[in-house]
């Protein structure tokens, strides 16, 4: 399952932005690919955020990808704050299939 | 009237060979009825011709142009009133990889597909020669030879001019192209006049000089075609004046200059030529950011914004920038956790550079304490890993979280 977030996250809007995400995962999906391609500002609440969603998941042996451009400052934060320790990182969505069920 | 099967072919053949068969009909309202299809038929074609001639144009002369750092820009293109309406009027702004922008104006003989078709041809050659790093006079000697190579011939004017925000300067040269207009920071308007070499595809061996003048912070820059200034109804000394005059109440928003000067420049009558205009302003990096803020989430937006801005005034890099703004926005995140009672409070955001080094402090009136959640200590530590140096200045007027970078990024 895909949710694709567009824009700016930061404290106004992450604990909403979770509340979403979290409404729409079923518990029949694998796994949960947030896609950040188009977000063009994170910061610690962002990635806070993810760490939240992944813990949830994990409860229910769902698996978290997150999908960011290669180069972009949203990826180094994600880096900075070592998101591979909770999700899969990958650069396009279609990087996603090859990670699907893991 | 045409028949069915008649009109059918109209649609489908070649209008001359239907016009005949429909003679040899000898029925006079056949034949009528044909010419006026086949004349529709022009019109269509006119009008399909027309629109895809727009819509390539407009593919190409985007108003948006690309951000540089410490250069704000817009650009504006007229069609002429003629019947295929676009002609082979062009602007581009390439920024190079050494801080310098390179802008472009040019006109191509020409209207319609054909006409547009050509400025793509151009716009891309320019490009090309301009991410080289040729400089201007070179830039056109090789546009001259690129344009008589090209299958159809055609000449065209052009000016390439290279603006230095580091130097404050601009250096051009022109091939028979109109000079641009500089506006100084206190709005005095002067023409860069130049030596003006020949129109490209004129000549096989032309001669193009060069010119430097000062565009000191704050100036505008104005390249423009000549549909602007000249006319069926106005010779070219008074639009020259008239867009000198211009120039003086030039509003600093590149946007709203070019509309200005539209408004007070431009006249449009039936025969009238195209028109492509660029303005683009230096801006002065200011000294210093200093914000008070609400204390309150919906504020962090608005920060890193004027953060951003201060940032790009002064020459930062995007990927530097944005690591700039993450730290940042975690030190006001915790400002505004710490505001008590919330939303009621505000605090200090203030950025300042010394040389290379950055200096962003964030102030409250609060106590430092470890925020709600813990998230604060992610915060804290990305801090850290973001910057050269972190301080963090507790007293019981408040807390002050300072933060050291340099802007270029390289490590301390």
């Amino acid at each position: 399952m895909f949710a694709t977030v567009r824009g700016e996250i930061d404290d106004s809007n992450a604990a909403e932005l979770g509340r979403t995400i979290t409404a729409q995962v079923a518990s029949a999906d694998r796994m949960l690919a947030v896609d950040l391609t188009h977000v063009s500002y994170m910061d610690s609440t962002g990635v806070e955020l993810l760490f939240g969603l992944a813990r949830q998941l994990q409860a229910r042996r769902q698996s978290l990808i997150v999908v960011v451009p290669p180069r972009s400052g949203v990826r180094r934060v994600l880096e900075l704050c070592d998101i591979g320790s909770a999700a899969k990182l990958v650069s396009a969505r279609d990087d996603v299939a090859a990670h699907d069920g893991g | 009237m045409a028949d069915r099967n008649s009109r059918r072919r109209h649609r489908e053949g070649d209008p001359d060979r239907e016009l005949a068969g429909d003679a040899r009909g000898g029925d006079g309202d056949a034949i009528l009825g044909a010419a006026l299809e086949g004349l529709r038929r022009a019109a269509d074609e006119v009008e399909v011709e027309r629109s895809t001639a727009e819509t390539l144009q407009r593919s190409l002369l985007r108003e948006q142009l690309p951000d540089v750092a410490g250069v704000r820009m817009a650009a504006r293109y007229v069609a002429g009133s003629s019947e295929a309406r676009i002609g082979g009027d062009w602007y581009d702004a390439i920024p190079l990889r050494d801080g310098r922008l390179a802008l472009v104006i040019g006109d191509v003989v020409g209207r319609g597909i054909a006409a547009a078709a050509r400025m793509a041809h151009l716009q891309s050659a320019v490009r090309a020669y301009a991410l080289e790093g040729l400089r201007p006079a070179l830039v056109l000697e090789r546009m001259n030879g690129f344009v008589l190579a090209l299958e159809r011939r055609c000449t065209a004017t052009m000016l390439f001019a290279l603006v230095d925000p580091g130097d404050e300067t601009v250096r051009f040269a022109s091939a028979g192209h109109p000079p641009p207009l500089l506006i100084d920071p206190e709005g005095a308007p002067q023409f860069g006049r130049s030596p003006s070499g020949n129109p490209l595809g004129a000549q096989p061996f032309p001669h193009y000089e060069e010119t430097t003048l000062a565009l000191t912070a704050g100036s505008a820059l104005v390249l423009y075609t000549d549909g602007l200034v000249e006319g069926s109804e106005r010779p070219l000394e008074a639009g020259m004046a008239d867009l000198r005059r211009a120039g003086v109440e030039l509003p600093d928003e590149p946007a709203e200059g070019c509309q200005a000067l539209l408004d007070r420049v431009m006249v449009r009558t039936e025969a009238d030529d195209d028109v492509a205009l660029l303005v683009a302003r230096l801006d002065v990096p200011a000294p210093s950011l200093d914000l008070v803020v609400p204390a309150e989430p919906a504020s962090l937006m608005g920060v890193r914004q004027a953060l951003g801005r201060w940032l790009q005034s002064i020459g930062t890099d995007p990927a530097n920038a944005y690591e700039l703004q993450v730290a940042c926005g975690e030190a006001c995140a915790n400002a505004i956790a710490h505001a008590y009672p919330p939303g009621e409070e505000t605090f200090l955001v203030r950025a300042d550079r010394d040389g290379d080094e950055l200096t962003i402090e964030v102030k409250d009136s609060g106590e430092w304490r470890l925020p709600r959640g813990g998230t604060g200590g992610r915060g804290l530590a990305l801090i850290e890993q973001l910057t050269d140096s972190l301080e963090i200045e507790r007293g019981t007027e408040g807390t002050t979280v300072r933060m050291r970078r340099r802007s270029s990024g390289a490590r301390l």
